[in-house]
């Protein structure tokens, strides 16, 4: 892959990284360095992509490996939901998705990485592919992880409510 | 709130992107650019390092048996560090490969468990490779100080001071425990990436870490009977 294939891949599936990004670090300043983290090892292991599967699955391998391994050497805070910064304005265009990715910040980070593939709609057997996990096993993980993520969901918007 | 809602709103996301969530081809051209100048990483930086330092305690047990009185104890001594210094440095390379190998492009379980791996099997290793090396800079350092006072290695004074030992046992002792400080934070670290229900990776990490004791205790069951040999063999000598 050329300098100028990269760039374009990049630019056209930035979106996929940010989510990453989001889901893995609460405030811009950690969401940036992830982003450059991120894109260095695409760019490192450039090479290594053989074509076999779609591109996209090879982003998500390398995006959700740097994010959970830096979230490992920062140490996961165990903040209680009282502790986060919750959106204060329920009126806002981006309230929703600011309380979901919130929420997802406070999943485990396999549960994160699961959550983030289900929610951008790839088949259980692509899940599985990145993950490394059967399908069987995707769908019963993401009973549990839904049912979680909608409970932390719900507590996020009452505290607001109230 | 049902999981269809979750789903909407983050299907809503894409039409509302806003920064830093968006770059630009210069931009990411710019970012890219900037990649072929990066150093390297910390822990291979950290094995290159270790090598080195090896490398120059080499040369400084060459250097004192050549500038120090030569004796078959001392000659048996030297020889045995450059050897001992020698399989630490080759040791380093493995680890190199094991520490830095592992490929981001695999499956997120199947990295974590390399990873696991890398922590508890090869990092321990690494550190008291590296932890051992210090008694033997510090051994050096005492012979090149009494050749530049005194005008002779004082070899054989050092072996029969007890002083000598305590100063060895410390320089191994103290960089030993932070070390390990150091690792257990990282095996925390690790453990906190398990804080749910993945029982495949669970039963392969346990594994791992039954594994991970047997070769800690091989290691340093190998290296102190080596330098306790050595040691042992240079003192008979010099007694006869």
């Amino acid at each position: 892959m050329t300098k100028d294939e990269f760039d374009r891949m990049v630019h056209e599936h930035q979106g996929l990284i940010w989510k990453i990004c989001r889901s893995f670090s609460s405030n811009e300043e950690d969401q940036k360095d992830l982003f450059q983290e991120i894109l260095y090892r695409l760019w490192v292991g450039k090479d290594s992509f053989s074509g076999d599967s779609k591109i996209t699955t090879w982003m998500y391998r390398v995006g959700l490996n740097r994010a959970i391994d830096i979230t490992r050497k920062k140490r996961i805070k165990k903040t209680s939901l009282n502790d986060m910064q919750i959106p204060s304005e329920p009126q806002s265009p981006d309230y929703d998705l600011e309380a979901l990715y919130l929420a997802i910040n406070k999943l485990p980070p396999l549960d994160r990485a699961i959550i983030i593939l289900y929610l951008d709609q790839l088949s259980y057997k692509e899940i599985g592919e990145i993950m490394g996990l059967s399908e069987k096993n995707v769908s019963v993980k993401l009973v549990r992880i839904k049912r979680k993520l909608k409970e932390i969901y719900l507590r996020l918007t009452e505290m607001v409510r109230s | 709130m049902s999981a269809k809602n979750i789903e909407q709103i983050w299907e809503d996301q894409s039409g509302k992107e806003k920064k830093p969530e968006t770059m630009s081809e210069d931009e990411i051209r710019e970012t890219t650019l900037m990649f072929s100048s990066r150093n390297v990483s910390s822990s291979r930086r950290l094995i290159w390092f270790d090598s080195i330092y090896k490398i120059v305690l080499i040369g400084a047990y060459l250097t004192l048996l050549i500038i120090g009185t030569l004796s078959t104890a001392k000659v048996f001594f030297s020889v045995s560090m450059v050897f001992c210094l020698s399989y630490l440095i080759f040791r380093n390379q493995k680890l190199h490969v094991s520490l830095t190998g592992i490929n981001e492009s695999d499956p997120v379980i199947s990295v974590l468990q390399k990873r696991y791996d890398a922590i508890l099997v090869f990092y321990p290793e690494f550190f008291i490779n590296s932890s051992v090396t210090h008694p033997l800079f510090v051994f050096a350092g005492f012979q090149f100080y009494h050749f530049f006072r005194y005008g002779e290695d004082g070899f054989y004074r050092l072996l029969s001071d007890p002083v000598t030992y305590l100063f060895l046992i410390l320089a191994f002792v103290i960089p030993y425990v932070a070390q390990k400080m150091s690792y257990r934070w990282m095996i925390n670290e690790m453990d906190s990436i398990l804080d749910t229900d993945y029982s495949e990776l669970e039963e392969k990490f346990r594994v791992t870490r039954i594994k991970a004791q047997r070769r800690r205790r091989r290691i340093i069951f190998m290296l102190i009977s080596f330098l306790g040999l050595a040691l042992f063999l240079t003192l008979f000598l010099i007694m006869t």
